[in-house]
Parts: structure tokens; C-alpha cells; sequence
């Protein structure tokens, strides 16, 4: 992943939940940072590619830095961050064909 | 079991599907439909075809049956197949028309998740009415309106025949470019858009066709984006990517379909079907339609940004090979 594509991901996301904020994305060595700022919080993201695999770390202004696996929760961390009362779903997939065809 | 496919008519009020239904039930390719109503009397069934008639079901000439709906839906399908089953009355599919206002994904999510259903009913498609007279108004001045639209497999215009207005389809085209978009003829379908898998090559090759052309479309806040990759994608991967997918849009993700070159399945492409967060198990094709052999999947939503979902499903298969390297 390169500085760009990490902005373009988190951009992709504020715009899903309408949210004004801006990103800067910087790299140092196999790490890229973003800075999200908000109205009223910022946080900063963290992706780096470990020896066991991809981790991101985020961290909001006052708040432990948290680590996860996957990009899955850096999603749900910057939705329960910057949009907590949009929706989130997880997929189903319907025995038999419950879904339309 | 095999399960029962189930279409839903749905579409804005007053745009025709009580007229289609009328006309369809009098016709004897429904035979063995078992059609929910909200009310008999909005139907307005034709006395010559009733059969028998009892309390909640009545029962047509022409092998249709047509139940009211009596509170819950799920309850209504699930005493249909009771009855079925207990061989009280017979039939091999249902047609639900809902109400005019009704948003369609709770009836898609009540199908696919409620325990007592499950197995028992596929949803088969959504067919949408847009009326080609007040259908632009409507879709500019309703979001449940443009979500009827947006969750179709197929749009049908109707009073096309009455108006030269094309802007209420027009409208529609824009928010669901890969419906499969047929037209009433005096109030009357062919009763086949109604049947299951009858143009279900059609429907698939309009999406695909969609996904092709590589450019958004949108009506306010609903966008279409397409992606297109030529190289396999590793089962896990596609299962996370559609993870992240619906930890990120929740509801306002609508409709996902496509192909998917599946790694671990070079040659049998995977037709996904999503409505919201819930999928279709997979159907595995023997083999690609045509030449063109790229995943290629079409994604209906609010405020997507065209190229956003690529961008996640390449870092999710960063992910999944960091992992297995």
C-alpha cells in the first residue's frame, strides 16, 4: 500500500458516513501514517507490515493506542470514532439461497 | 427440503403492481404460485376465477392461490408451508407484493434470517414497478422509492403506453443501471418476470455488462460503482473484503452482484448475489459465460466512491498474504 491509496481508503470511508475531516499521510520506512482530523477529534492511524503480518494501531487524542490484524477494525474504529451512530452490518450468508438472485 | 423461490413485487404507490398482479393471476403460467396481497380487495379478484374461497386464502381456477397478509409476513409464508406441508393446499412458489411505501430490505432480511424460514424460502428476485408517468417525481421526492428501485433485479415501466415520458425510467436506470428493465403493456407483464430464473442469464449478463463499463452512475446520495480484476481472488480474501464491506456501509450498502474468479476454483466463477449484508450462498457456474474470464462485481450504495472498493479488497489481500507468507 502507498500513501495514496491509504488516503484514498480513508477518505472513501468519511465520505460513506458523511464525515468532514481531513487526511495527511506520511511514510516512514514500511510504516505509513495517517492523521484524521476532525472537527472536534483526530486520530492517527498506523499501518505497518510486521514479520506475522499487516497491523494497524490507532489512536485518538487522549486514548490508548489499540492494535488490530486486519483493516476491518481500523473500520470500526474510525466508524465508532468519528460516526458512532452510523450502522454497521455483518455479512450472512443465507442457507439455501436467501439472497436475491 | 428444496427451498420455495419467492419473488417480491414491489414499487411506489400507485405505480401498477396491483394491475400487473390482477392480470397475472388470471393467467395459467402462475399456476402453483401462492401470491401474499396485503388485501384481497386491492386486487380485485375476478369472480369467474375463484375456485374456493376461505377465511384468509382463496383459491383460482387457474392454480394460483392468494393469501392476505395477517400481520406478520414470515408468519403468513410460514402457515402457507404448514399448510403445505400438511397437504391442506399445494403450491411451488410465492409472489409477495408489498406496499407501496414498503422499504424492501426487511422483508429480504426477515427472509433470509428468520430460523423458522430458513432453508424453506429463497428469495428468487425483486421486481420493481416504476411508473413511466409520475416515477421521476416520486423518485426524486422518495428514498423509499429509490431504494424499491435500487434493490431490483428487474424494472418494469408501467402506463409506458399511455405517456411518452421516459424520465421516471430514465431516473431509475440511473440509480440501478444493471436491472433488467422490461415495460407493461396496458397494465400487463408477461407473468414469466414474475416466475423464477426465467431470464436470470439476462439479468447476470446486464450486470456484468455494467461492471464492464468502468463508470459510475448516480442519483443524489445512491452511487453504482463497479470493480474488475483480472487476477484470482483467494476465497478468504473475498469472505473478508465482503466483511469489510458491510462493517464499513451497514445498511446503505443495497446491492452487490457480480462474478468472482475464485483462486481456489480457476474455471468456475462464483456468482455473488448480496441484498445489504445478506448473501446468496454462492452459486458455482460450470463455466464462464463468455470469454471474458475477470472477476467483475457491481456494488449499489450510498455515497460510494468510485474505485474505493478495489482499493479495500487489494489491502485485504495484502492482508490475507502477509498471513500466509
Amino acid at each position: 500500500m502507498n500513501a495514496a491509496e491509504l488516503e484514498a481508503l480513508i477518505l472513501g470511508l468519511l465520505r460513506l458516513w458523511q464525515v468532514q475531516a481531513s487526511v495527511s499521510v506520511t511514510r516512514d520506512a514500511d510504516a505509513l501514517t495517517a492523521v484524521v482530523q476532525g472537527d472536534s477529534i483526530s486520530v492517527r492511524v498506523e499501518r505497518s507490515v510486521q514479520p506475522f503480518g499487516v497491523v494497524w494501531q490507532l489512536q485518538a487524542e487522549g486514548e490508548r493506542r489499540l492494535t488490530y490484524p486486519s483493516m476491518i477494525g481500523c473500520i470500526r474504529h474510525l466508524r465508532e470514532t468519528f460516526a458512532p451512530a452510523r450502522g454497521s452490518s455483518r455479512v450472512v450468508f443465507a442457507a439455501s439461497g436467501g439472497g436475491a438472485s | 427440503m428444496t427451498a420455495v423461490p419467492l419473488t417480491v413485487l414491489t414499487g411506489f404507490l400507485g405505480s401498477g403492481k396491483t394491475t400487473i398482479l390482477r392480470h397475472a393471476l388470471a393467467d395459467p403460467a402462475m399456476a402453483g404460485t401462492a401470491v401474499i396481497v396485503n388485501e384481497f380487495g386491492e386486487v380485485g379478484l375476478d369472480h369467474e376465477l375463484v375456485a374456493s374461497a376461505a377465511e384468509d386464502l382463496v383459491a383460482l381456477s387457474t392454480g394460483c392461490l392468494c393469501c392476505a397478509v395477517r400481520g406478520d409476513l414470515t408468519l403468513t409464508i410460514g402457515d402457507l408451508l404448514a399448510r403445505r406441508a400438511a397437504g391442506e393446499i399445494s403450491f411451488g412458489r410465492f409472489v409477495i407484493e408489498t406496499s407501496g411505501m414498503a422499504d424492501p430490505a426487511p422483508i429480504v432480511q426477515a427472509l433470509a434470517l428468520d430460523p423458522a424460514l430458513q432453508g424453506q424460502v429463497r428469495l428468487a428476485r425483486i421486481v420493481t414497478t416504476v411508473d413511466a408517468v409520475t416515477g421521476y417525481t416520486s423518485l426524486a421526492e422518495h428514498l423509499e422509492a429509490q431504494k424499491q428501485v435500487a434493490f431490483a433485479d428487474t424494472l418494469v415501466l408501467t402506463k409506458g403506453d399511455v405517456t411518452p415520458f421516459r424520465a421516471g425510467m430514465d431516473a431509475a436506470r440511473l440509480l440501478n443501471p444493471g436491472a433488467l428493465v422490461v415495460k407493461a403493456e396496458q397494465g400487463r407483464l408477461n407473468p414469466k418476470y414474475l416466475l423464477p430464473n426465467a431470464e436470470e442469464p439476462d439479468v447476470l449478463a446486464a450486470w456484468l455488462s455494467l461492471a464492464a463499463d468502468a463508470e459510475p452512475s448516480h442519483t443524489g446520495e445512491i452511487m453504482t460503482v463497479s470493480l474488475v480484476r483480472a487476477e484470482p481472488i483467494p476465497a478468504i480474501a473475498l469472505t473478508l473484503f465482503l466483511e469489510a464491506l458491510a462493517e464499513a456501509c451497514g445498511p446503505d450498502l443495497m446491492r452487490v452482484k457480480g462474478l468472482v474468479n475464485v483462486a481456489e476454483a480457476e474455471g468456475s466463477p462464483a456468482v455473488v448475489h448480496g441484498v445489504q449484508h445478506v448473501f446468496h450462498a454462492l452459486d458455482w457456474l460450470d463455466h464462464w459465460p463468455t470469454e471474458d474470464q475477470r472477476t467483475r462485481l457491481v456494488f449499489i450504495g450510498r455515497n460510494l466512491t468510485p474505485g474505493w472498493p478495489r482499493l479495500l479488497l487489494q489491502e485485504i489481500e495484502r492482508e490475507v498474504s502477509a498471513l500466509a507468507d
